[in-house]
């Protein structure tokens, strides 16, 4: 140091204080400069006025480089300052770095030549960051800013975006992030996660976590880990915590509920029809030696019945031959459902290969979560654990089942009743009629395809006839998990070539005028909508290629209607924005195609669609109007007329519709559109969220920096269940709730303060969630204190938002406990906040 | 204390096309008005079960009687040809229809439910109704909607999350009353969801934090800070304008207070069901059911003020497997109606359990022995003032080939309104003595005057 440079003295950077912006509603918090000044000052007793609270190192005071005397602008009289201060014994600035005008670590007379040379010859600018906006010095700054009123911490709006991009900020983020272009940087560096992401490669040490959950059968040997179902959703809670790629899996577990199916009905619907012919421990060959009672190799029907007679849980004789009565061969005994239930055969092991089914799910929504809607929408219909939930794998010609194709409309793609009717219900489920599970070699599939080409290989290993010839079950040659796997196949030629076809080759319409159906806003569907596939009525043009492009052919016709824009991308403002759309903006005039639509039925162009205007008949399509509930939906204020205003969608929505049509469906674009816009980056939604329970938890364990072992993991996800949050074994194909009044009830609150208490104060080793280290957390932030402990806490997990009458109720907390549960009981309370249970 | 700090908009479900759904549509502005509570009608009880999924109505109570339109409207036998309970299994009701058989067995500690139904098991008489062909109009063939309408009383309002029986409890709150409802379940039900905070518990003895977690005691006026998690949960001083503020806070109260009303009122009171209730709750193959049923019970036998109470039976989308499905259904059905005729006898008098259900199904079996979304539903109601018998299912109400009787030919066309048995219900049973029935079940009035084809004619089976 030379002698005409001046450093403040004994100031390192972990004490210095910050000053925190006004918090929304919540009181200005204002630091001193130390404890001691601290106690100097008094701590105000009527809010809002500020209240002095020593803030931790996580946070630095922003400012802007020059600007030595803190006033807002560079400008003559910070070379002023400086020199006085170096000079003449003046006030020293009440940023020091702020008056390091050029950047070299000290406050000297270079740094005031440096601002006159700045100001008034143009040369280079004060560095980073800067003399013009608010930031943070880059380096690691050795003189500190202690206080620089005008740049206040957007701590406020940075956990308001990471409560919601993220599964929970922690101290590294918010260390990290410390301005708004530092968020928005880190928005985009989470929009730029690897698309497809293979956990292998991207993050291999999260991978090995995961594999050693132990999920599913590992190669040719029994299940070796129990409580299957408990694993998969402990998969989701270690990606949540660990993830670098938060967003990612913010979005990947979105489609993962968005496209929900129940892993408990899994073994119930592919494993449980039928199968359970005997006793199990002989092979099914001898089995079958044995039923066959005259030896001619044809079990018929008297002898299925002695048979049943003797095992009466037995199928009967109808349903195992499903129209072909005339008798059994060896091999149609050793039907798909035999074949599943002898290679697995307690419901354990039944639960495992859902479990692997639903793990493989999970990895392709994770691998494409910012993919096109159209190949998260193609994946889930191709679904192993799709297809068995929903029952697809059964929908044949002779047998159709609606189930499938009636959620592909309503929870998948368009919303309930929105451009189709139940007679589309009933012609896409033709469409999907021979899609089915087969049992085939893994090596057929490339990693991120998995769930989605049927291989033409693949009608080989069709699980009906899956053991080739001669039988040699229960030979398990062909047995081995990590040489097979169940995938999707057309149920059409089998290995010979011999016609097992199950597609129903019939003309198909959709969205045919007549049919009456209507988009959200009660507009019957243009004709060009309308969607026929001929009839196919020649073998040879009978191939899986022309039954599967039937489902091109419906897709891509879905995925362009808007409606499937607008409910994507309103479930996705629902997730990251707000639960209520009503409170988004709207300002931009009414886009071309929706006053189209409203002109259409304000026929007296006044502006305003009256209830006469919208229950008139449209001729041939709707001879009793409209319906009345969207008209109700659309008339928010009730007063029987829909205004113009009523009718517009808010901003955020058609930017996310315009993002989505840009870019042909892309979920990035889409995301992109809704995470940079001005009312996502404010703070007019902060705290409008209710975490779900699964959120609490991944944003304690995070915000703890906690670890949770294998058996705490399996605990949690029963703690999950406790307060309501079942995730794979949820029951409806809806998927869970993403609306706050579905999480907040006195059960689920209950068991959400249990889950706080255990993992930062259990009262006993049993109730442990977690391992974390308050010890480590006290020395590291110097927590010596009930106000240092309760205020450091209040930044790191409330971002200073507690109430003050909460804040002394923390602090007979921290009182009321021996020295060792201190930091505990305080998290623990902290923790159990209204606010935490909000994002 | 039953307190309404809810503001409506925080029931409301936003949907795609949804976008400013606060509003119901001008027929019904009566939701704009905050009614004052009207004096509590006599200690009437009420249980319901919702059965989750779409209960298969022919199924439970099958219409033998209906010997089919002809073509392609086959009986009940011929429609389901694999699925179909031989007659001679079923348990005759009432020469016209019979009752499955799942409900009803003669061994010890089975269900009962035909026996309570002919008055057979005791000397109390019919007190069981079996309501057939219950629905409503452009019956909704989603779940998610059709238990939203059963639920709200809305049909047509997928929005609207709040129930019926929310709103009677509004209207009519009990001041004074710790506990006038709750749910068992592990879920608020929507039925349950509204302007009042009705506590919502999995089972009674977890009802409780753990022990190093201080209760504390609520801020007053002279201690506005209050004390441990009631201190923090009982302040005001949160912005009201941000979503689901008032409902953190609320709920946190309303558990706050809830947990210790449990731990000084219920739990510190011995119970044990009735020996005949007692063998038939264990018998539950459904143990989650089993404990949701017996906690009602309980409930409704130890806390003298509670009115509601109610829980779920899951598992009735029997879209495959019916066969070995619906039986085990019934079964605990049966089982826990059978159970509660025993325990809650004494307060019987003034107690009816109702079950209900989103919709029925089709008519005609899959081809997965199973049946898909289909239309009317039945109803069981059971308790001391109910008229036993059973109503739209006789050769009175019934036409030949009425199991096709939907315009499409798939389904049984409704006869009642759900609202009309609510109706009842709550005119009959629980009591509306200030005339709010508009409000809690909305417009009622105007529909019961409009309604030309009888869906809204009482069915009489309450007293």
């Amino acid at each position: 140091m030379d002698r005409f440079s001046r450093k403040r003295p004994g100031r390192s950077r972990s004490s210095i204080p910050v000053a925190l912006a006004a918090l929304g509603a919540i009181p200005l918090v204002l630091i001193a400069l130390n404890g001691s000044a601290q106690d100097a000052l008094p701590v105000p007793e009527v809010r809002p006025e500020p209240r002095q609270i020593e803030a931790p190192s996580f946070r630095q005071q922003q400012f802007r480089r020059g600007d030595t005397n803190a006033d807002g602008t560079v400008d003559i009289t910070d070379a002023v300052t400086g020199l006085e201060f170096l000079f003449k014994k003046g006030e020293p600035p009440p940023c020091m770095e702020a008056g390091n005008s050029n950047g070299d670590g000290q406050i000297d007379v270079s740094d005031a030549v440096f601002t006159l040379s700045y100001l008034f010859a143009g040369t280079r600018a004060p560095p980073a960051p800067g003399p013009d906006e608010c930031g943070v010095d880059p380096r690691e700054s050795t003189l500190g800013c202690d206080e620089y009123a005008l740049c206040s911490d957007e701590l406020a709006l940075i956990t308001h975006v990471l409560g919601r991009i993220t599964f929970g900020a922690n101290v590294d983020l918010l260390s990290r992030i410390q301005t708004r272009r530092d968020l928005i940087d880190y928005i985009e560096e989470q929009l730029a996660a690897p698309s497809p992401y293979d956990q292998a490669t991207h993050e291999p040490e999260l991978d090995r976590e995961i594999e050693a959950l132990d999920i599913g059968f590992k190669g040719d040997r029994p299940l070796t880990a129990n409580n299957q179902v408990q694993r998969v959703k402990g998969m989701l809670l270690t990606d949540a915590i660990e993830s670098e790629w938060q967003l990612l899996h913010v979005v990947a577990q979105f489609w993962n509920n968005h496209f929900h199916t129940q892993i408990d009905t899994l073994p119930q619907s592919f494993f449980g029809r039928g199968g359970r012919g005997g006793g199990g421990l002989r092979s099914s060959r001898e089995l079958f030696n044995l039923f066959d009672t005259d030896g001619n190799g044809i079990l018929s029907e008297s002898e299925w019945n002695a048979v049943k007679a003797a095992h009466p849980s037995a199928i009967r004789w109808e349903d195992f031959g499903r129209g072909r009565l005339d008798g059994i061969t060896a091999e149609e005994f050793l039907n798909r459902n035999q074949i599943a239930y002898w290679k697995y055969r307690a419901r354990r092991e039944q639960l495992g290969v859902a479990a692997d089914m639903e793990r493989r799910e999970y990895d392709f929504y994770r691998r494409s979560a910012f993919g096109k809607f159209r190949d998260l929408l193609e994946g889930c219909s191709k679904s192993v654990a799709m297809l068995i939930y929903l029952n697809g794998f059964e929908n044949t010609v002779r047998e159709p089942n609606e189930n499938f194709a009636r959620e592909y409309f309503e929870l998948f793609a368009l919303g309930v009743d929105r451009v189709y009717t139940q007679r589309d219900i009933e012609e896409l489920s033709k469409v999907f009629t021979g899609w089915t599970v087969g049992w085939v070699r893994r090596s057929l599939y490339a990693a991120d395809d998995i769930n989605f080409q049927d291989h033409p290989e693949a009608r080989h290993f069709l699980i009906n006839r899956r053991e080739p010839a001669p039988l040699r079950f229960p030979d398990t040659s062909n047995w081995d998990d990590s040489v097979y796997t169940w995938a999707f196949v057309l149920s059409h030629l089998d290995r010979n070539g011999n016609r097992t076809d199950q597609h129903d080759w019939s003309r198909k319409d959709l969205f045919l005028r007549r049919f009456g159906g209507v988009d959200s806003l009660g507009n019957p569907a243009d004709s060009s909508d309308q969607l026929t596939i001929p009839a196919v009525t020649t073998t040879s043009q009978q191939t899986r290629q022309a039954a599967l492009r039937e489902f091109d052919l419906v897709t891509d016709r879905v995925v362009n209607f808007r409606d499937c824009a607008k409910f994507i991308s309103t479930k996705l403002i629902q997730l990251f924005v707000t639960d209520d759309l009503s409170l988004l903006k709207k300002t931009y005039p009414m886009p071309a195609e929706l006053r189209a639509r409203f002109d259409s039925v304000d026929r007296d162009r006044n502006g305003i669609i009256s209830g006469a205007e919208w229950s008139a008949p449209v001729p041939l399509v709707l001879p009793n109007g409209r319906p009345p509930e969207i008209f109700d939906e659309l008339d928010a204020d009730g007063n029987g007329v829909i205004t113009e205003r009523e009718y517009q969608e808010p901003d955020l929505l058609l930017d996310a519709i315009a993002a989505w049509r840009d870019s042909d469906g892309t979920i990035r674009d889409v995301l992109r559109a809704i995470l940079l816009s001005d009312e996502f980056l404010s703070l007019k939604f902060r705290r409008a969220k209710v975490k779900t329970p699964f959120e609490l938890v991944t944003s304690s364990v995070r915000a703890l920096d906690a670890a949770i072992d294998t058996d705490a993991l399996l605990t949690t996800t029963n703690d999950l269940v406790l307060a309501g949050q079942e995730l794979f074994n949820f029951a409806d194909p809806t998927g869970e709730s993403e609306l706050g009044f579905d999480w907040m009830h006195t059960v689920g609150l209950l068991e959400r303060l249990k889950y706080v208490n255990r993992a930062a104060n259990p009262a006993t080793i049993a109730e442990r969630r977690v391992t974390w280290n308050p010890n480590g957390l006290r020395s590291r932030w110097n927590l010596t204190t009930g106000e240092r402990t309760v205020d450091f806490l209040n930044l790191l997990l409330h971002s200073g938002d507690v109430l003050p009458e909460q804040r002394e109720l923390a602090l007979e907390v921290y009182g009321s406990v021996s020295a060792f549960r201190r930091i505990p009981a305080t998290t623990a309370f902290l923790l159990s906040l209204p606010q935490f249970q909000k994002q | 204390m039953i307190e309404r700090i809810l503001e409506r908009r925080e029931f409301f479900r936003w949907s795609a096309a949804s976008l400013t759904a606060l509003g119901l549509g001008s027929t019904m502005p009566l939701f704009l008005r905050r009614a004052l509570a009207a004096p509590l009608a006599s200690g009437k009880k009420l249980m319901f079960i919702f059965l989750r999924g779409g209960v298969d109505a022919v199924q439970a109570v099958i219409p033998y009687g209906d010997a089919g339109g002809g073509g392609d409207k086959p009986d009940y036998l011929g429609a389901r040809p694999r699925l179909a309970v031989p007659p001679a299994q079923a348990h005759d009701l009432n020469g016209f229809a019979s009752l499955n058989p799942a409900l009803q067995t003669t061994a010890p500690g089975g269900p009962r439910v035909a026996d309570i139904f002919h008055g057979t098991l005791d000397g109390r008489g019919r007190q069981l109704a079996i309501l057939h062909r219950v629905g409503y109009q452009q019956q909704n063939r989603s779940h998610f909607n059709s238990q939203q309408f059963w639920e709200n009383a809305v049909p047509g309002n997928q929005a609207l999350e709040e129930g019926w029986l929310n709103r009677y409890i509004t209207e009519y709150a009990d001041a004074g009353n710790p506990l006038q409802a709750a749910t068992i379940n592990g879920n608020q039900l929507v039925m349950m969801k509204g302007q009042t905070l009705i506590p919502v518990l999995r089972s009674i003895d977890d009802f409780s934090l753990p022990s190093n977690v201080e209760l504390g005691v609520f801020p007053t006026p002279a201690n506005r800070r209050g004390s441990g998690l009631k201190g923090a949960y009982g302040q005001t001083g949160f912005d009201p304008a941000v979503s689901y503020n008032a409902l953190t806070y609320g709920t946190g109260r309303r558990l706050l207070e809830s947990l210790q009303f449990f731990e000084d009122n219920v739990r510190s009171v011995p119970y044990t069901p009735a020996p005949e209730a007692a063998s038939r709750y264990a018998a539950i193959g459904d143990r989650r059911f089993a404990g949701f049923v017996q906690d009602c019970a309980r409930l409704m036998k130890q806390v003298g003020d509670l009115q509601i109470v109610g829980c779920n039976q899951d598992g009735y989308d029997t879209h495959g497997a019916e066969d070995r499905r619906f039986p085990n259904l019934m079964r605990d059905l049966g089982l826990a109606l059978t159970a509660l005729y025993f325990d809650l006898e004494p307060i019987w008098d003034d107690t009816i359990i109702v079950t209900m259900s989103e919709f029925g199904r089709t008519s005609l079996e899959n081809g997965n022995l199973g049946t898909d979304h289909g239309e009317s539903t039945c109803m069981f109601v059971m308790g001391g003032p109910v008229r036993g018998g059973v109503y739209n299912c006789d050769a009175s109400s019934w036409a030949n080939g009425d199991l096709f009787s939907t315009p499409n030919g798939r389904y049984v066309a409704h006869r009642t309104d759900f609202r009309a048995v609510y109706h009842e219900i709550i005119t009959r049973h629980l009591g509306d003595p200030a005339n709010k029935i508009d409000s809690i079940i909305p417009d009622y009035s105007a529909l019961e005057g409009a309604d030309t084809q009888g869906y809204f004619s009482s069915l009489g089976f309450l007293a």
